[in-house]
């Protein structure tokens, strides 16, 4: 074995809920999460992973189930390898958590301190060294004054932690930091989209093992790392890694400028269109945001559209489009209409948009009440439902 | 803004009619369902076109769309008020042939004359007029002021909506109370009621029970994790107790077998002992052996105290010869002595006493010679020798008696004269007791022969005992020695045989005792269980085991027993939480979602009750602006056109700023709006209407509009009728006016007053 085969997990959150979804299809993708799971879990053994390292949250305590602990057991028990687990922020090492109980297989190595320990495996020529939160936050900065020991063997730092903010509840730390202890590979979990993040080499988000919510667009998966042995104390060893999906849906959120549509027929082409073009297919969960000046009795009805997207997984309209209230007709209006829009005026082109967003409803229940409608709308249809 | 000409080609009932309206007052004749209102729509359609929404406007579509060409097109050619005349062309088709409502519309404004394109962004009306769609619509569309409308309401409530929107059916109070309510439907103000509030309450109690659920469902984790962590330990217990118990029962089989050994070894013991038992018996000294020795005994011991007796008188000191020197008495020379002694002092006196007189005489001899030189100094002289010769006699005498003295004491060996008589007496004592003693010493003697004589037998007849006892006796032993080792011999055989006999009891009880014992142990199986038990590892390990190791066990048995029982304890508890737990298990996740749903409700609520708040302040505010800014040029119109339309009756109209409609009448003074009668109502209404035309057509870039009367005026008399008529007729009032009627009275009058009848 020339080199030693990591793969690197995190941010799984089985159990946890799923947003932007029907109950139906949160339930659905709860269950295919823990598939997406078992598929780490069985690529980890038919490509003969050395190391398993789950870098924290992987599951939410108070959302977590029996069953999923079983399968995390089961799934572990499967396993030739050794796992290393680090505990993060949703699924710390509480006293009486499933972490502190005797209940995982022999090859499950979990961090239960905050502080830096290490576990050594000789035959794999690997320590990791890591540390797991105990409680929901974690301040402190297990590392600071620590050097990874430089012996013959490979030094794997796998943890929760932030890098993304100083004032971080979730063990704030730094880039320079993780390199001054000087892992020859950093395992981090914490942030579900890292690929924003400019990382020095040697240090890897895992990223979440599916996406959950809209937040968290694009494909997913864990990162597989290959670094190899060292032979003599303190020699360079090669680290490559990259990361690969497993995620079985891939959240999209994008926005589409509808400006100028004439109708609601040309609303749901101009989506159609949109949605065909990018080749979006069923494991697709799309947020599709319709902005722009639209013609003010275009009643976009988002509940109504979101059958457009039947060949997608789901489909999320959201209405951000700015009636075009015909402003030189309203504005040169001299009744109480101009009169009205011409008073919300500076509202409407507020630089802020949620005061935009509020002055257009404004303009639209205005007009409704002086042309004697009723302005108040209906709760949405799965109100009540639950 | 005028319109010069009119060219219908297909609009609703009306095909291929054309009309050259006058700058002034026309009047559009005929019959209901003539077609009146349709050039007043067509006017309206050149200028805006027709509205492409769904709901009510498309009616209008397939109102005026004539369903026989499938469209509705013509052309209108305008003046504006700078003289600049445009054509406009429109045409809007049904495309879809099916009655489908799929509309294509073509529009094209050009400047007159010369035909020059002119591309407006907006409607054509607003273009030309300045005035949105609805504005011209609410203002130069004038219907009858009451009664025909479909909410028939006083003129005073129409006043406001007129005023501020050009339009009696836009109620800027009503829309601003539909805002309110919208709003409280939401959030009362002090936010003790509405929808949000409630959802809020609703979200309150789904946040708790998520936080609930949440524990549950991580006690259930905890729980389950607990239960299998019990299980584990408990399994690891019963597998220690399972080789506790198989360790005791090995145990229990070895130690049974030992006790069997231990029976058989104790009856093998007990033959043994009583064949050494009987052995010993045989051979053992009898009685007389005992009397023997005893006897023997006695002798030796008469014959060591005859010979002690004998040993311990001491041997006479002198031999019997010496006897002889003690015939006589021995006091006769103490009494010598003493009259030797006395003789010696005597004589030593004397000796004295001649010797003190001779010197005494010699002294005399002399005093007389030398001093006196008397000459019988010789006699004196010889005197004194005589006297010095006696006492040399004397103490040559003395001298004599002490000699003798002195050999007499060293004869009886006395220190000194005056012991003598001590010593001798001693001497005496001693004599005699020498004497004693001698006589005792040959008793002694006498009664040691006699004692050896009787040892010698015995000690034949020990010797004797010895030899069948087999004693062994060394070579020239003594008769003690011999004893001894013959009574060592018969204790030791006796002591031998008691020690027999008491182990006999010993065996016998304990074989007893191990019977008792091994009573119920089948020695068949025993025999047989201890050579499978040792066969095992466990059995090796329990064979090996001493007690201590043995006490060791027994306690890791107790310990691992006990903490099994804790274990089932635990189990059960946890399994009886678990049962209770799964029994109320609810996804939080679930709970969660419809949470995270509620949340964005709110906040979409949220966000709408904002936007009721706006508007209704905007709303309210805009009002304001348009009371205080149109109304007193409306009113000043209004007052205008009223005084005329009445013929000098009414003097003014005011509007108050709570917009009540006062009138002056120039008899009875100030009356309310609602008390005038229909007609004045509607004079008063037209007045309205035209002076809001006028003020609202005044902006920058704004041209009076032709005004459209669609029966205004069916219910006045022929005398407003008259005047009305006259006042659209009027130069001063200057605008283009439709009057459509299909009353002949008003058509004559406004011929009459000079205006243009338009026939259909």
């Amino acid at each position: 074995m020339e080199s030693i085969k990591i793969l690197h997990t995190g941010d799984i959150h089985l159990d946890s809920p799923f947003s932007g979804l029907d109950s139906h299809r949160s339930e659905v993708r709860r269950n295919e999460l823990r598939g997406t799971f078992t598929s780490l879990m069985t690529y980890a053994r038919t490509e003969n992973v050395d190391l398993l390292l789950i870098t924290g949250d992987m599951f939410d305590v108070g959302f977590a189930t029996r069953e999923t602990i079983s399968l995390l057991i089961r799934e572990i028990s499967k396993l030739k390898c050794p796992v290393v687990i680090s505990p993060g922020n949703h699924d710390p090492a509480t006293e009486g958590s499933v972490w502190r109980k005797n209940v995982f297989p022999d090859n499950t190595y979990v961090f239960t301190s905050e502080e830096l320990s290490s576990f050594e495996f000789p035959e794999l020529g690997v320590r990791v060294y890591g540390w797991g939160f105990e409680k929901t936050a974690m301040r402190d900065n297990p590392l600071a004054g620590k050097k990874a020991e430089k012996d013959g063997l490979v030094n794997v730092l796998s943890v929760h932690c932030d890098l993304t903010s100083p004032i971080s509840s979730s063990c704030p730390l730094t880039a320079d930091e993780l390199l001054a202890f000087g892992a020859d590979y950093c395992a981090l979990g914490h942030v579900h989209n890292p690929d924003s993040l400019a990382l020095p080499r040697g240090i890897a988000y895992c990223g979440c093992l599916e996406g959950r919510s809209y937040d968290e667009t694009g494909a997913k998966g864990a990162v597989v790392c290959e670094i190899g042995r060292r032979s003599a104390p303190g020699e360079e060893v090669p680290v490559r890694y990259s990361r690969i999906r497993f995620s079985k849906r891939r959240y999209e959120s994008l926005s589409l400028a509808v400006d100028g549509v004439a109708d609601g027929e040309e609303l749901r082409e101009k989506i159609s269109d949109f949605i065909s073009e990018r080749r979006f297919g069923d494991d697709t969960l799309l947020r599709l945001t319709l902005t722009g000046r639209v013609r003010e009795d275009l009643n976009v009805d988002t509940a109504a559209l979101s059958d457009i997207g039947d060949r997608l997984y789901a489909l999320d309209i959201r209405d951000e489009t700015t009636p075009d209230w015909n402003a030189s007709a309203l504005s040169a209006d001299p009744t109480v209409k101009g009169e009205f829009y011409r008073v919300l005026e500076p509202l409407l082109t507020s630089p802020e948009p949620e005061k935009r967003k509020i002055a257009s409803a404004a303009l639209r229940y205005g007009l409704a009440a002086l042309a004697g409608e009723s302005v108040s709308d209906a709760l949405p249809e799965w109100y009540g439902k639950e | 803004m005028y319109v010069k000409e009119i060219h219908v080609r297909s609009f609703g009932t009306l095909t291929d009619f054309d009309a050259a309206p006058s700058r002034g007052l026309n009047v559009i004749s005929g019959p209901n369902e003539s077609g009146k209102t349709s050039i007043a729509m067509f006017i309206k359609f050149m200028l805006y076109g027709m509205p492409a929404t769904r709901g009510p406007a498309a009616t209008e579509r397939k109102k005026y769309v004539n369903w026989k060409t499938g469209e509705a097109s013509g052309t209108l050619v305008v003046v504006t008020d700078s003289g600049d005349e445009y054509r406009i062309q429109r045409t809007l088709a049904d495309t879809s042939r099916g009655g489908k409502g799929t509309f294509k519309e073509t529009v094209n404004l050009v400047r007159e004359p010369g035909g020059v394109p002119v591309s407006c962004p907006g409607s054509i009306g607003e273009y030309l007029l300045g005035v949105p769609e609805a504005v011209f619509v609410n203002t130069a569309f004038v219907r009858q002021a009451t009664g025909v409308k479909p909410e028939a309401e006083p003129l005073s409530r129409s006043v406001e909506n007129m005023v501020t929107a050009a339009d009696e059916k836009v109620n800027v109070k009503k829309a601003l109370e539909e805002l309110d309510r919208a709003r409280i439907a939401l959030l009362h103000k002090n936010k003790t009621g509405g929808m949000i509030k409630e959802l809020e309450e609703e979200r309150f109690a789904l946040r708790e029970k998520v936080e609930s659920d949440k524990s549950n469902s991580d006690e259930t984790v905890k729980v389950e994790a607990s239960l299998d962590e019990t299980r584990k330990k408990l399994s690891s217990a019963e597998e220690n107790a399972k080789y506790f118990d198989e360790l005791f029962s090995s145990l229990k089989v070895i130690s049974d077998k030992r006790k069997l050994d231990a029976v058989a070894k104790a009856a093998s013991d007990l033959e043994k002992t009583e064949k050494l038992l009987e052995k010993e018996k045989k051979t053992a000294p009898d009685g007389d052996c005992d009397g023997t020795v005893g006897m023997c005994g006695r002798n030796f011991e008469a014959l060591a105290k005859a010979q002690a007796n004998y040993d311990e008188l001491p041997d006479p000191e002198n031999d019997e010869d010496d006897e002889g020197d003690f015939e006589g008495d021995p006091f006769e020379d103490v009494r010598r002595s003493e009259r030797l002694r006395s003789r010696s002092k005597a004589r030593t006196a004397w000796g004295i006493v001649f010797l003190v007189l001779g010197i005494l005489a010699a002294a005399g001899a002399l005093v007389l010679k030398f001093m006196m030189n008397m000459p019988e100094w010789f006699y004196v002289a010889a005197g004194a020798a005589g006297a010095v010769l006696i006492s040399v006699i004397f103490f040559a005498l003395g001298s004599k008696s002490r000699s003798d003295l002195r050999s007499i004491i060293e004869d009886w060996g006395a220190p000194s004269a005056d012991e003598l008589a001590e010593t001798v007496r001693i001497r005496e004592q001693q004599r005699k007791d020498d004497l004693d003693l001698r006589q005792k010493k040959e008793k002694a003697r006498s009664d040691l022969a006699a004692a050896t004589a009787a040892a010698e037998g015995s000690r034949e007849k020990l010797a004797q005992i010895a030899e069948k006892l087999s004693v062994s006796v060394p070579d020239g032993a003594g008769n003690d020695e011999l004893l001894g080792a013959v009574k060592a011999t018969v204790a030791e055989r006796r002591s031998a045989v008691s020690r027999l006999e008491s182990e006999r009891a010993a065996l016998t009880g304990r074989l007893a005792a191990l019977k008792e014992q091994t009573a119920d142990i089948d020695p068949a199986a025993t025999v047989d269980g201890a050579r499978a038990v040792l066969a095992t590892e466990t059995g090796k390990k329990a064979a090996s085991m001493g007690q201590e190791a043995i006490r060791e066990a027994a306690m890791k048995r107790d310990f691992c027993r006990g903490s099994m029982i804790e274990l089932k304890k635990k189990e059960t508890e946890l399994d009886r939480r678990l049962a209770e737990l799964r029994a109320t298990a609810k996804s939080p996740a679930k709970a969660a979602e419809k949470l995270e749903k509620l949340d964005s409700l709110i906040e979409d609520l949220r966000r709408r009750h904002d936007a009721y708040v706006t508007a209704y302040e905007a709303l309210s505010l805009a009002g304001d602006n348009l009371r205080s800014g149109v109304l007193p040029q409306v009113r000043e119109i209004a007052s205008d056109m009223m005084r005329e339309i009445s013929r000098g009756k009414y003097r003014g109209l005011s509007i108050s700023p709570t917009m009540d409609l006062y009138f002056t009448d120039a008899e009875a003074g100030t009356r309310e709006a609602e008390l005038l009668s229909s007609g004045t109502e509607d004079a008063a209404y037209l007045s309205l209407r035209l002076s809001l035309i006028k003020t609202l057509f005044s902006g920058e870039g704004a041209e009076y509009p032709p005004v459209v009367f669609d029966e205004s005026f069916a219910r006045f008399d022929e005398n407003r009728l008259g005047a009305a008529v006259a006042l659209l007729s009027s130069k001063s009032f200057g605008l283009q006016s439709f009057l459509c009627t299909c009353r002949e009275e008003e058509e004559k009058r406004a011929e009459k007053a000079g205006g243009n009848v338009i026939k259909l």
